[in-house]
């Protein structure tokens, strides 16, 4: 145990040796987090969004005059125009169109009997609106923090309709009933800000354990280690204690600046504790990984050359931009062997409970495939090892 | 002290060792010396432990643990690591007052004003000195050295010789493989090998009297040596 202290001490001198490195171990989470995070604190301006107003309004009898109302008009009137730039359309289908080209990121759409319908709802009549699709809107949700804004700037001004027409505090029935426009994938957002924690902490420890341990062959202080007889497991534990820190210091550095930066991200303590755990045995595997890619080359250029196919291929075969159904046959089984796929689920499962996933993955087969990897590098380290010593 | 027994290690067709045998029963500096292609790093890594013979063994008798620091011909130390952190990484492996030694190894090898210097940025005959510092810091029982002296200036040699002649007075048995002729000197026993074959032995007052190792592999070989 000794030994591998000494060892993983090391190593984390090298580390510390390299400021560039550390730039990228420790700040680039942090600056990540935040840009992330700006994105959604930051108000959005003139943001485009299509209107079409086919509302006929509600005429009423007062003292034998006949006055119309149009609550679409006074919806439209309290909406803020200097955040949503409101641009009216003749008809709902090419309001659509623009939506759908990315010109307009919402389309309000009011029926002819809009008015008719708010105030059946708001039980100021009892006259029955013959639509069944009085009000609508549609959202460009590529991006999801700013389909939830237009909603909530548009929810706003319905409540300031009911407030200031009727005198009602509660404009609860006629707040919007959005949809999604079948654009994005409909949780970008998400993804995005896992997608960077996963790849963070991938990248990090392929790239460090790979080419450490490809530089402790090549400059034969391996053999000093054997020779000094390091056992195969004072060794290999050595790499992982430092290996496992490093990733700690990482997520918490990921926590802490979504805790400072977004906090209504962080879903509770067991979505945080599920984060750890596997975000830790994610490290664990790809430091493994990385190992494994030191054996199979003897100059840094290849390895390095080698790095980014493996990222890519670990990402594509994750399920990270693909749903799980997308997989048949063998290519499923070597998904569900992917690291990547879990440390994606627990990512997602941290910043939106799991629901929108699409990644299926639990404790159980998560452990089994860690503890495969991990026997797959015992097997080939322990042969390179094995072959070496004489006495 | 230390016995090999029949080494033979073949690379494909090329037979490096052919059923090397000798044993070191006593303290002291034992040298290898041959032609390129002998097999002399190849020796010094089996015993060294880093490659597995194909036949034969290496066996050391000693009652306690034995600690070997070997030395490998390539400058094997932590490119990205500074003097210090090097001499103290590869001191920690064997618990001994390390701290003392490393300071006395930066002293005697001029790197005292290079301890917070990175490994690579040393000079080539800094980076060998630096690799032997990383030896002799673990205080090794048995040293075995792989053309250590190339690169070394005349204060590094002597240095050198200073550091291993008291390794062999506090007891250690010094595995060296060499062209410089200067541990003819030094050595108190010089083994010469030729195509995987020890074919000769030279006794260290005999060694003295030697001007080269060419000197030496033709005297073996006109049976004037110890054959």
């Amino acid at each position: 145990m000794r030994l591998s202290f000494v060892i993983s001490k090391r190593i984390l001198w090298q580390m510390k040796s390299n400021m560039r490195g550390l730039f990228v171990l420790f700040i680039l989470p942090v600056i990540l987090t935040a840009a992330v995070g700006m994105s959604t604190i930051y108000p959005f301006e003139d943001v485009k969004v299509a209107v079409v107003n086919l509302d006929e309004g509600y005429s009423f009898e007062i003292d034998n005059s006949s006055i119309n109302i149009s609550l679409a008009e006074i919806n439209l009137d309290k909406i803020n125009t200097t955040r949503l730039n409101l641009i009216p359309e003749e008809n709902y289908s090419a309001a659509m169109n623009l939506l759908r080209e990315g010109k307009v990121r919402a389309v309000i759409f009011f029926s002819p009997e809009f008015t008719k319908w708010a105030l059946y709802e708001m039980n100021l009549t009892d006259d029955v609106p013959f639509s069944s699709f009085p009000y609508r809107l549609s959202l460009d949700d590529s991006y999801l923090p700013l389909a939830l804004y237009i909603a909530g700037e548009v929810d706003s001004a319905v409540q300031k309709t009911v407030e200031d027409t009727f005198s009602r505090g509660n404009a609860e029935g006629l707040l919007s009933e959005f949809s999604y426009a079948e654009r994005g994938s409909g949780s970008n957002y998400v993804y995005i800000f896992s997608v960077i924690m996963v790849i963070t902490i991938f990248s990090v420890t392929l790239f460090n354990s790979s080419l450490i341990m490809l530089r402790e062959r090549t400059q034969r202080t391996l053999d000093r280690l054997i020779s000094a007889d390091v056992t195969l497991w004072q060794f290999y534990l050595g790499y992982s204690i430092s290996f496992l820190f490093l990733s700690l210091i990482q997520i918490v550095l990921f926590l802490l600046s979504m805790y400072l930066l977004v906090p209504d991200l962080l879903l509770g303590p067991i979505s945080v504790a599920y984060l750890f755990l596997s975000m830790l045995l994610f490290s664990f595997v790809i430091q493994n990984t990385g190992m494994i890619i030191s054996f199979l080359f003897r100059k840094e250029m290849n390895a390095i050359m080698s790095l980014p196919a493996v990222l890519m291929l670990t990402l594509m075969l994750g399920n990270v931009f693909t749903p799980p159904e997308s997989f048949r046959g063998l290519i499923s089984t070597v998904t569900a062997f992917n690291p990547m796929k879990y440390a994606m689920h627990s990512a997602l499962f941290l910043v939106s409970g799991g629901d929108t996933a699409g990644v299926s993955g639990d404790i159980l087969s998560m452990l089994l495939l860690y503890s495969a990897s991990l026997l797959c590098l015992l097997l080939v380290t322990g042969y390179i090892f094995s072959g070496k010593k004489a006495r | 002290m230390l016995r090999v027994r029949d080494l033979s290690k073949s690379f494909g067709d090329l037979r490096a060792l052919r059923r090397i045998s000798f044993d070191i029963e006593e303290p002291g500096i034992y040298l290898f010396i041959g032609p390129n292609g002998s097999g002399k790093s190849t020796l010094l890594k089996i015993i060294a432990g880093v490659l597995a013979p194909d036949e034969g063994e290496v066996s050391i008798l000693r009652r306690e643990k034995t600690f070997i620091g070997y030395m490998p011909q390539e400058d094997s130390v932590y490119q990205d690591l500074t003097v210090m952190q090097n001499i103290r990484f590869f001191s920690a492996l064997n618990p001994h007052d390390g701290k003392r030694i490393a300071e006395e190894l930066l002293s005697g090898l001029k790197l005292d004003e290079k301890r917070d210097v990175l490994a690579s940025e040393l000079s080539g005959g800094m980076r060998r000195a630096l690799s032997l510092a990383c030896t002799v810091a673990a205080s090794p029982d048995i040293f075995i050295l792989d053309e250590p002296t190339t690169g070394f200036d005349y204060a590094l040699m002597e240095q050198f010789w200073n550091l291993l002649n008291a390794a062999k007075k506090n007891g250690r048995v010094v595995l060296i493989s060499s062209h410089s002729p200067s541990t003819l000197q030094h050595a108190d026993m010089t083994f010469v090998l030729k195509e995987g074959r020890i074919v000769g032995w030279i006794s260290g007052e005999e060694g003295r009297r030697i001007k080269s190792i060419e000197e030496a592999v033709e005297r073996v070989a006109k049976g004037e040596g110890m054959a």
